[in-house]
């Protein structure tokens, strides 16, 4: 699939800016991400340490990935690999009537909502775009510039999506509240 | 510069500031919810509930071995923040909890409370500087409220009488616990009520 080259820079640069807020989450806290890790119950409790250093290892490696031209399309693999894992495991928790993940050391825990699975979704088509081999044609700086707005766009659209993410876990979690109390 | 790249130029700063509004209005619509209907609050019904006599304690502070009195008719209101050395969010909450001290001393007392053995308590009040504040270990307090999760506050009021309870996980939820003791009883029965018809 050829596509032109800025579509395959802005889908890279969203990933980029996806991948390092995700690892900055984990890094800056990483007890935390440890303990929320081992709440989705997804895989043994013995292999929480372990995997969680592969996680954050292979979000380093994708960012990297990306950056490097010559290994952007296994970085879209691997990007693709992972959002699908982790929109799999909060489905699975959605499905067992879960809504928050607890790590179990303070705060009411990360809200989970079909809202984040969805936005994977559109992560992974992303990612999509980005494994497509650049169409030959020259890249100028206006070239650049949109690149540049596109990203601080997206970064904007990851907060926003965020909070909206959140608020539709605190929704879900009062409309499963009622009756108790 | 051709009117079509002024209208694109136009284009992508009004993109991004409704980008930027976006994200205002989603941490509002956050923030009515917390308002609304506390995460604290919903997730902990358990132990005494609003409106009742608070269990009574008589117990010492750690350090100064001063007594601290919980649940007696002092006049003065109480918040006792239930808190641990190794709890992050905790952590973060303590500049608050000092603002939090000096602006409200007028009305309230602030009490901090765990449990377990005192050197690790001791040494985090040395490295916290939280000499400016009671700090008891009791397991039986901890138990009275059913604090299961941290970090939790209960407010009582002069007489003694809890009136908000509930996880803290930020400044604002710590206001609302004093709001909801300001309004009275009412309002913490009354939006879960809501709540339920909701």
């Amino acid at each position: 699939m050829q596509l032109d080259p800025l579509i395959v820079l802005i889908a890279s640069g969203v990933l980029i800016a996806v991948f390092v807020r995700a690892l900055w989450h984990k890094l800056s806290d990483y007890g935390v991400f440890k303990a929320l890790f081992g709440d989705y119950e997804i895989i043994p409790a013995n292999l929480v340490a372990p995997l969680s250093l592969v996680l954050v290892l292979a979000e380093a490696a994708i960012v990297i990935g990306f950056v490097i031209p010559a290994t952007r399309q296994a970085a879209a693999i691997a990007a693709m690999l992972l959002l699908a894992i982790y929109g799999l495991a909060i489905a699975i928790n959605l499905k067992r009537g879960r809504y928050t993940i607890d790590c179990g050391c303070g705060g009411s825990g990360q809200g989970l909502s079909w809202f984040l699975v969805a936005r994977n979704v559109i992560l992974i088509v992303i990612a999509g775009l980005a494994f497509a081999s650049p169409e030959t044609r020259d890249i100028s700086l206006a070239d650049a510039i949109v690149l540049g707005l596109s990203v601080v766009t997206v970064w904007l659209l990851i907060l926003a999506s965020e909070q909206v993410a959140a608020n539709d876990a605190h929704r879900q979690f009062i409309r499963n509240s009622r009756g108790k109390g | 510069m051709d009117p079509f790249t002024i209208a694109l130029i136009l284009l992508w700063a009004v993109v991004i500031a409704l980008g930027i509004v976006v994200i205002a209005l989603a941490r509002q619509v956050g923030i009515l919810f917390e308002r609304v209907a506390p995460m604290g609050a919903l997730i902990t019904d358990a132990g005494p509930k609003i409106g009742e006599a608070s269990p009574k304690f008589a117990l010492q502070a750690l350090g100064t071995g001063k007594p601290v009195s919980i649940g007696a008719a002092s006049g003065r209101s109480l918040l006792i923040f239930f808190l641990s050395p190794t709890c992050p969010v905790c952590k973060k909450l303590l500049p608050v909890l000092k603002s939090a001290q000096k602006a409200e001393k007028g009305w309230l007392d602030i009490v901090l409370a765990s449990d377990g053995e005192a050197p690790k308590h001791e040494a985090f009040i040395e490295s916290h500087r939280l000499d400016g504040f009671p700090y008891v270990l009791s397991g039986d307090l901890g138990m009275a409220y059913r604090v299961s999760r941290l970090p939790y506050g209960v407010v009582l009021d002069g007489e003694g009488t809890v009136r908000a309870k509930g996880l803290i996980n930020n400044r604002e939820q710590l206001e609302s616990l004093f709001n909801a003791k300001e309004m009275g009883v009412a309002s913490i029965q009354g939006f879960l009520d809501q709540v339920k018809e909701a």
